[in-house]
């Protein structure tokens, strides 16, 4: 299949794909790795340990201002995170590509409407609007959050589908399907659609890493979902900076979620680029 | 009410018209991503323009990897990393509000060289991230112009290689690049918003978080119509003037 071949052919695409796997490894896994670590500890119950220990062998990443253990606050957070990136790339993508394949396949005066209202989403600041949004559902659940992230996240998704449906469109093998009779459905769905997969999985990860750092953005702010109890790692680098650990000299605090972010963003960058490298011969061709 | 500009008056300081403060707040912002929006238009097409021209060479190759990675990470990242290195590790400049608290607000040299000291990380990471956006959009512009036989010709009369990039190879990718400074605006402004928090910068975005944070209705909404109001309105003129600086668009009338 066309993903053997990109992974034979693209560096990118293979650091990419195990730096992200190992993170959804590390989340799946999580209890077990916490249970290693600190055994029976519940690991968001406050005053386990001492406060602000330095990183030492039975607390790796040291512990916090209510003595919990770090490393396991990370791995309580990073699944959430990762949930909330999921949910909010799923159904953003769902949206772009019923947008984008109205758009490009019917043409005309649907798609002169549907752009313009794609691009006006596009341009509008989009995160005063989510802050007011998560602020106005007091107590947002982490699905709601998802929900709210992905309403204004769809439409980078909606416009490069549109794009590649437009151009799909007028190749000559849809052509034939259109003399033979079929439906707009079977060709869609039979014709179109596979081709389109790479760029449907583009979108999803661009719309899933955009809702992950805007998550982080909310916790920044102090408008994250749940009470004390949902941990994610935007919330410890709200703690983080409460706390002024960088002037404690407790930096690994703040350096564990911040390193685990960037791993996950450079794990789907990579693969973007290099899904995007391999199908896209244009962009290739200006590489050379 | 809304359209003549008044948003009612703050709830929380409560006699104070809402726009009151939002005018306060706004010219710390349009400091901010003005300087750091003209910075990275000048570092990102002029590096652009020789990453596309010396575009075999190994380190516009490692320029061009690196400016891809940074583009897509938020302007607060990039912000914090830089606190990290440069107001903790290296005190070399403060890491919040926008000047000295001892200085009296005015015209004076000592006021403006403090502001710029304080605004030195904001701009430089919100910068930074938007010149590898502009490199990026430029390379493949000026790849895509290099072929051109009217380059060839320039080549031919002898022309210096600088003016050719700086008078052919540049005019070019104005266009697009003018279009794409209305689509980022948005972008930036999100951006600008956690940046501002981030160092308890007096403007719009950190005004909009504490309204939200002590419920401040009306200031809040002010904020958000008026961001949503510029954006759209910039826009607006920008596709307006694109007749201006190219004479092939035209608009139908």
């Amino acid at each position: 299949m066309g993903i053997v071949r990109v992974w034979r052919s693209s560096g990118k695409f293979r650091v990419g794909v195990v730096i992200t796997a190992t993170l959804i490894v590390l989340a799946l896994l999580h209890q077990l790795i916490i249970q290693l670590v600190i055994g029976d500890t519940e690991p968001l119950a406050t005053g386990s340990f001492a406060i602000f220990l330095s990183p030492v062998w039975e607390h790796p990443l040291g512990t916090d201002r209510f003595g919990r253990d770090v490393l396991a606050l990370v791995l309580v957070g990073l699944p959430n995170s990762l949930i909330v990136a999921g949910i909010a790339g799923v159904i953003s993508t769902m949206i772009g590509i019923v947008v984008g394949f109205t758009a490009g396949y019917k043409g005309g005066r649907i798609d002169a409407a549907l752009r313009t209202f794609t691009d006006m989403f596009l341009v509008i600041p989009t995160l005063p609007l989510i802050i007011i949004l998560a602020a106005y559902v007091q107590q947002v659940t982490i699905a709601q959050l998802a929900i709210i992230l992905a309403v204004f996240s769809w439409p980078f998704a909606a416009r490069v589908i549109r794009a590649q449906v437009l151009s799909l469109r007028e190749r000559p093998y849809i052509e034939l399907s259109k003399m033979t009779n079929m439906s707009d459905r079977e060709i869609i769905v039979g014709d179109i659609l596979p081709n389109m997969l790479p760029y449907i999985g583009i979108g999803f990860a661009t719309s899933a890493l955009g809702a992950a750092f805007a998550l982080v953005g909310l916790e920044v702010i102090g408008l994250g979902p749940g009470g004390s109890d949902t941990m994610d790692l935007g919330l410890l680098i709200n703690f983080a900076q409460q706390w002024g650990v960088l002037s404690l000299g407790k930096w690994a605090i703040l350096a564990a979620p911040v390193t685990l972010l960037v791993l996950l963003f450079f794990g789907v960058v990579l693969i973007n680029q290099g899904l995007e490298e391999f199908y896209n011969p244009r962009l290739r061709a200006a590489e050379g | 009410m809304v359209i003549y500009g008044d948003f009612g008056p703050s709830i929380v300081s409560y006699p104070v018209p809402a726009s009151a403060l939002i005018l306060r707040a706004l010219p710390w912002t349009l400091g901010l991503l003005g300087t750091a929006t003209v910075l990275a238009w000048i570092i990102g097409v002029f590096s652009g323009t020789f990453v596309g021209w010396a575009r075999h060479s190994r380190f516009a190759g490692a320029l061009t990897n690196f400016a891809l990675l940074l583009s897509h990470v938020p302007a607060y990242f990039v912000a914090l990393f830089f606190v990290f290195f440069f107001a903790y590790q290296h005190p070399l400049f403060p890491a919040n509000s926008a000047y000295d608290a001892n200085l009296n607000i005015g015209w004076s040299a000592p006021f403006i060289l403090s502001v710029i000291r304080h605004g030195a990380i904001p701009v430089a990471a919100t910068a930074l991230v938007g010149a590898c956006n502009w490199l990026i959009t430029t390379r493949v512009l000026v790849v895509n112009v290099l072929g051109e036989d009217y380059l060839t010709f320039a080549a031919a009369k002898g022309l210096p290689t600088h003016s050719i990039l700086l008078r052919y190879v540049m005019r070019n990718t104005w266009l697009p690049q003018i279009t794409a400074l209305g689509i980022t605006l948005g972008a930036v402004i999100n951006g600008n918003v956690l940046v501002e928090r981030l160092f308890r910068y007096p403007g719009i975005g950190n005004l909009l978080v504490d309204a939200i944070l002590t419920k401040d209705v009306n200031t809040a909404q002010g904020i958000v119509l008026l961001l949503i109001f510029l954006v759209l309105t910039l826009n607006l003129i920008i596709d307006l003037c694109l007749p201006l600086i190219d004479p092939r668009v035209k608009y139908i009338r």
